[in-house]
C-alpha cells in the first residue's frame, strides 16, 4: 500500500507538466509544457502579470533585487491559489493584491536593513528604455522624485497611473481612506510632472 | 489628535501641503476629509492648469513623456525577468511537492515502524 502510494506520488511530482493540484481538469492541450519545463498556463501568467507585479513591487521597496524576490513569492502563492480565484475582481488586480502582501511582509522582515534610496538608480531596467524616455539624466532625476515620495504614494500613484485602478481598489487594498488616495495621487503627480520638465 | 483635526486648513496650508511642505495635523486632517480633498483638487488646477489632473497632461509637451511613461521607465523590469519568474516559480512549486512526498515517506515509515514494532503506546 505505501509502496504504491508513494510511487503514485513519485510519479505525480516526476510528471512533466508540473501544474497544482485541482488545475489538471480542466486544463486544455495549449497548457501542456515540453517534458520537465514550466506549463504554458505558468509561462501565459508570468508573460501577461510578471512585469506589472515586478513594478509595484519596486515602487515599494526600490531595490531591484528584492523586488524579484516579491514577485517571485507573489507568483508563486497565485499560481497555487489560481483556482480558487472567483472572479471577483480583476485578476491584474488580485495579483496585486498579493503582491502588497508579499511586499509588506518582506518589508517587515527587512525593515532593519535601510535601504539606500540611490540604489535603485542604474540597477533597475533603464538600460531597456526606448523612445520618449531615453534621457538617462531626466531619468534620474525623475526616479529620484520617486524616491523622495513617501511609500504610499509611490504605491498609489503606480496603481492609478499604470495600473488604472480605481480609487476605491487601491483604498480598499491599502486599507486607506478614500481622501487619502485622491490627495496623495494630487499631490505626488504634481511632484513627479514637475521632475518631467526636465525632459523637455 | 484633538479637535485642531477636524478644523479644515486654510488654503496656505493646503498648498504648502501640495508643495510638499506638511506639518502633522494637516496631512492628518487631509487623509480624512472629502472636501479638502476636493479643494485640493480646485486648488491644484489652479494654479498648474492642466498639470496635475490630466493623466497625461505633459504628452505631447516637447519631448516629455507622460507621467505612465515615465513612471514605466523608472520602475521598468530586466529583459529577461519573465523567464526568470516563470524558472523560480516552477522550480519552487516542483521543490514544494518533493517535500510532500518526503513528509509522506517519512510519515508512511513511522506508520510502519510503529506497526512492527507492535506500539502499544494506544493501548493505554
Ligand atoms: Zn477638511
Amino acid at each position: 500500500m505505501l509502496r504504491a502510494r508513494l510511487l503514485a506520488r513519485c510519479w505525480a511530482v516526476l510528471a512533466p507538466d508540473g501544474v497544482p493540484p485541482g488545475r489538471a481538469a480542466g486544463r486544455s492541450a495549449a497548457g501542456t509544457a515540453a517534458a520537465g519545463g514550466p506549463p504554458d498556463d505558468l509561462r501565459a501568467l508570468v508573460d501577461e502579470h510578471g512585469t506589472a507585479i515586478y513594478r509595484y513591487a519596486l515602487s515599494i521597496v526600490r531595490d531591484p533585487a528584492t523586488a524579484e524576490d516579491i514577485a517571485q513569492e507573489a507568483l508563486t502563492k497565485a499560481w497555487l491559489a489560481l483556482p480558487s480565484f472567483r472572479g471577483e475582481s480583476s485578476l491584474r488586480s488580485w495579483l496585486l493584491r498579493i503582491t502588497h502582501h508579499a511586499a509588506m511582509s518582506m518589508l517587515r522582515v527587512r525593515r532593519a536593513e535601510a535601504i539606500d534610496p540611490d540604489d535603485i538608480e542604474g540597477s533597475s531596467g533603464a538600460d531597456h528604455v526606448e523612445g520618449a524616455v531615453e534621457n538617462r539624466l531626466a531619468l534620474a532625476q525623475f526616479q529620484r522624485a520617486l524616491a523622495d515620495l513617501d511609500e504610499l504614494s509611490r504605491q498609489i500613484v503606480v496603481l492609478r497611473e499604470v495600473e488604472d485602478l480605481p480609487y476605491e481598489t487601491i483604498a480598499a487594498m491599502l486599507r486607506v481612506p478614500l481622501p487619502t488616495v485622491k490627495t496623495r495621487l494630487l499631490r505626488a503627480r504634481r511632484q513627479l510632472t514637475t521632475a518631467l520638465e526636465g525632459w523637455r | 489628535m484633538g479637535p485642531m483635526r477636524w478644523r479644515h486648513p486654510s488654503r496656505a496650508a493646503l498648498r504648502r501641503w501640495l508643495q510638499g511642505e506638511a506639518d502633522e495635523p494637516t496631512d492628518a486632517h487631509i487623509a480624512t476629509c472629502e472636501r479638502c480633498a476636493a479643494r485640493l483638487e480646485t486648488l491644484a488646477g489652479e494654479s498648474d492648469p492642466g498639470g496635475s489632473i490630466g493623466t497625461d497632461a505633459l504628452q505631447g509637451v516637447g519631448r516629455a513623456p507622460g507621467l505612465r511613461a515615465a513612471l514605466e521607465a523608472a520602475l521598468a523590469a530586466p529583459s529577461d525577468l519573465n523567464v526568470r519568474l516563470t524558472t523560480q516559480v516552477h522550480e519552487l512549486q516542483q521543490q514544494a511537492r518533493w517535500q510532500d512526498v518526503v513528509v509522506d515517506a517519512v510519515g508512511g515509515g513511522l506508520d510502519t515502524l510503529r506497526l512492527l514494532m507492535g506500539d502499544k503506546e494506544d493501548d493505554g
